[in-house]
């Protein structure tokens, strides 16, 4: 795809309005100017025509007869005139006129066009009524005077400001685009900067300067503020990939590190047959932590990388819940029996909500688990499932346990957080329990969330959205 | 020769504690922070293996508090982190040496007892002292080239006396630095193998290896005294 460059789009649009605008300037001022030239012509006619009239004189002859005494009179060459008396006599006509015929008296009187031996002529014709000896002999002589001049003049003279106009414009139409292009050039500076500094952006830097005059932008501050929360996320979620990748690194290394060592204890000396039993039976059980620790993190990373579910979407998934917290309960059994805790479970029991089985499930176990192993003796966890209303199932868990101090609760859900690490060591954990319990939640279009007193126990509300269609009310 | 392990993934720790055991190296455990710390003010480890990432108190913490009781214990970190710039932190605040996990079993042996020898001022593994040679990587003892037959714990006596030569060592100190909290200490235990120890060092010789000092302790003297009356 061809790039389109604003600067020259601008340059390009100015250009062509400024054009529109002289041409139009030209247009208007060629009508004027002709129309301006042309009623200067005509005043001239008028007075030269009555200048004529002026000059015819009584002849001093018997007939009364006027003659036209044309020889003080200075007209502009190429004019050309006749002067007749009633009787269409010529009276007089210029020189340069060869046939007097080519100007008759007939015709209305006023303004005409003429083409006199290929000249085009603007003239007027009058008619005057000379009165000689007024008040004595009191003759009147009706005169007919037809003057003309040639258009040329007036024409070069329209053309001459035409060509005068166009020029000017075209003088400042080159002068704008220059200018144009000069100052939207500059105006642009900005956008270079900005792309130049945006160009610097790299991981794992994300750091990013808008240089100054960018901020100032009117039009590129918004671009400027939203570059600047793109890196920012950015920088966010690498800071945390690369936190979830050393602490998975480190939670590997080290499950590494004891087969490796428990192998390379084993074989420090000669062992009896025992021993090296004993000592491949311990490596299997250190194998099943990592193979347990990296199916968690494979669990984690499928689960969160899976689309979450929009609200309002048709979910085919109906789980009834009581059945997952049920299978968790019965999965549990022999640990809280162990631990000496009771389970019990009560709410509705056709309550069902839109997700998976398998992940219901193991959200319950992993939650169930967790309130199970900080329980005391001879304590009881509640599961109770609830609608919150039409949309939402709630899924409380509380156990009277030791509770969560308050500086560890924000963090139970981070991958790899351990609030006692020895405790979830031992337990076979590698604090990625609740936060696959988070991912799960959230994957399904719900959400979790703990509260704990410390001494008192800790409660975990899960709110789910309901199925669509409400699952056929199970016998109980 | 003892060792703290402040190290909170069991299992690893138990490991590194056999291979020490098995090394003649008594070993006491620290599976969190603060333990660690309550241990180590003790001052009567040799060294300190010390693992970052811990609960209630992390390893650096530890590491800061140790340097700050002006305690000169040789500190080797086991960390699972392995970025040069934590490296050179570590070493900065007072960290020895630095092991990288997964290690190599062997490799860590070496290098705890090249970091114990080094804290006691004697650079190569073998130690000759008049006419005994003391390979402590063998844990073997010879005199004038011919294998001396000694019991792991005369070993391990003759090793740190060894290592303090310049010093009188107590009956106390001896205990201290030769079992970790699992044994059964009784300062009688330690005259019975001194005695045992110091029959083997001088028989045939006319001169006495180990010195007496009453109510003070012993000494392997680096020079030839004449016998105690």
């Amino acid at each position: 795809m061809k790039a389109h460059s604003i600067e020259r789009r601008i340059v390009i649009a100015v250009i062509a309005v400024q054009l529109a605008l002289a041409l139009c300037v030209t247009v208007f001022a060629f009508l004027y100017e002709r129309h301006a030239q042309f009623h200067t012509l005509d005043i001239a006619l008028r007075g030269r025509a009555d200048s004529l009239f002026g000059a015819v004189q009584d002849a001093d002859d018997a007939g009364d007869n006027v003659l036209l005494d044309a020889k003080d009179l200075h007209f502009p060459k190429g004019d050309i005139f006749v002067v007749r008396d009633t009787d269409g006599r010529v009276l007089g006509a210029s020189s340069n006129l060869k046939d007097v015929s080519a100007l008759p008296a007939v015709g209305p009187v006023g303004r005409f066009h003429t083409r006199i031996e290929g000249r085009e002529y603007h003239g007027i014709r009058l008619r005057a009524v000379r009165t000689i000896d007024p008040g004595t002999a009191n003759v009147r002589h009706s005169l007919s005077i037809v003057y003309a001049s040639p258009t040329g003049r007036v024409w070069d003279a329209i053309h001459g400001a035409l060509r005068f106009f166009a020029l000017t414009n075209l003088a400042l139409l080159l002068l704008t685009a220059w200018l144009v292009s000069f100052l939207v050039r500059r105006s642009m500076q900005p956008l270079g900067e900005l792309a130049r500094e945006a160009g610097r952006i790299s991981a794992p830097e994300w750091s990013f300067v808008p240089p100054k005059s960018t901020r100032r932008t009117q039009e590129l501050a918004p671009l400027v503020t939203s570059i600047e929360g793109v890196v920012d996320r950015l920088d966010q979620s690498f800071s945390q990939q690369r936190q979830f990748l050393g602490d998975a690194a480190h939670e590997l290394k080290t499950a590494v590190a004891v087969i490796k060592s428990s192998l390379q204890l084993m074989n420090m000396r000669p062992r009896s047959v025992a021993e090296y039993k004993e000592g491949v039976l311990r490596c299997e059980v250190d194998c099943s932590r990592l193979e347990e620790l990296v199916g968690r993190m494979l669990a984690l990373a499928r689960i969160e990388a899976s689309e979450p579910e929009q609200a309002g979407d048709t979910v085919a998934q109906s789980t009834v819940l009581m059945d997952g917290v049920e299978g968790a309960i019965a999965q549990l059994r022999p640990i809280a029996e162990v631990m000496q805790v009771r389970v019990e479970a009560q709410g509705h029991s056709a309550l069902a909500a839109a997700i998976a089985p398998e992940l219901w499930q193991t959200l319950c176990t992993n939650v169930l688990l967790n309130a199970i192993q900080y329980s005391g003796a001879h304590s009881t966890v509640r599961v109770t499932l609830a609608p919150v209303d039409e949309r939402t199932a709630r899924c409380v868990i509380a156990d009277q346990g030791q509770g969560i101090a308050a500086d560890a609760l924000a963090h139970v859900f981070h991958r790899f957080y351990r609030g006692d690490p020895s405790r979830s060591r031992a337990s076979g954990g590698a604090g990625l329990g609740l936060a696959i319990c988070k991912a799960i939640a959230e994957q399904a279009g719900g959400s979790i969330a703990i509260e704990s007193s410390p001494g008192i126990g800790t409660t975990v509300t899960i709110l789910l959205p309901l199925a669509v269609s409400p699952a056929p009310v199970a016998a109980i | 020769m003892r060792v703290l392990i402040i190290e909170d993934e069991k299992r690893l720790a138990e490991n590194v504690a056999a291979a020490l055991r098995e090394n003649g190296i008594a070993t006491d455990m620290a599976h969190d922070g603060e333990t660690g710390k309550h241990l180590a003010g003790y001052g009567h480890y040799d060294l300190v293996l010390l693992d970052l990432m811990l609960p209630q108190a992390d390893g650096v913490s530890v590491l800061k508090w140790i340097r700050a009781r002006r305690d000169h214990t040789p500190v080797l970190v086991v960390t699972a982190r392995d970025d040069s710039q934590s490296v050179i932190e570590l070493l900065n605040l007072g960290a020895d040496d630095y092991l990288s996990k997964p290690f190599d079993l062997g490799e860590l042996m070496a290098r705890v007892k090249a970091l114990i020898r080094r804290g006691k001022g004697v650079a190569t593994p073998t130690v000759r002292l008049r006419d005994l040679e003391v390979d402590t990587m063998m844990r073997t003892v010879s005199r004038e080239g011919a294998p001396l037959d000694v019991s792991p714990t005369e070993y391990r006596i003759l090793e740190y006396l060894l290592h303090k030569s310049n010093s009188i060592v107590s009956k106390r100190e001896l205990l201290e630095h030769l079992y970790d909290f699992n044994w059964e200490r009784h300062s009688n235990v330690i005259e019975a193998h001194i005695s045992n120890l110091r029959k083997k060092l001088d028989a045939g010789t006319n001169a006495s290896h180990i010195q007496t000092y009453r109510g003070r302790g012993y000494r392997l003297s680096p020079e030839e005294m004449a016998m105690e009356p």
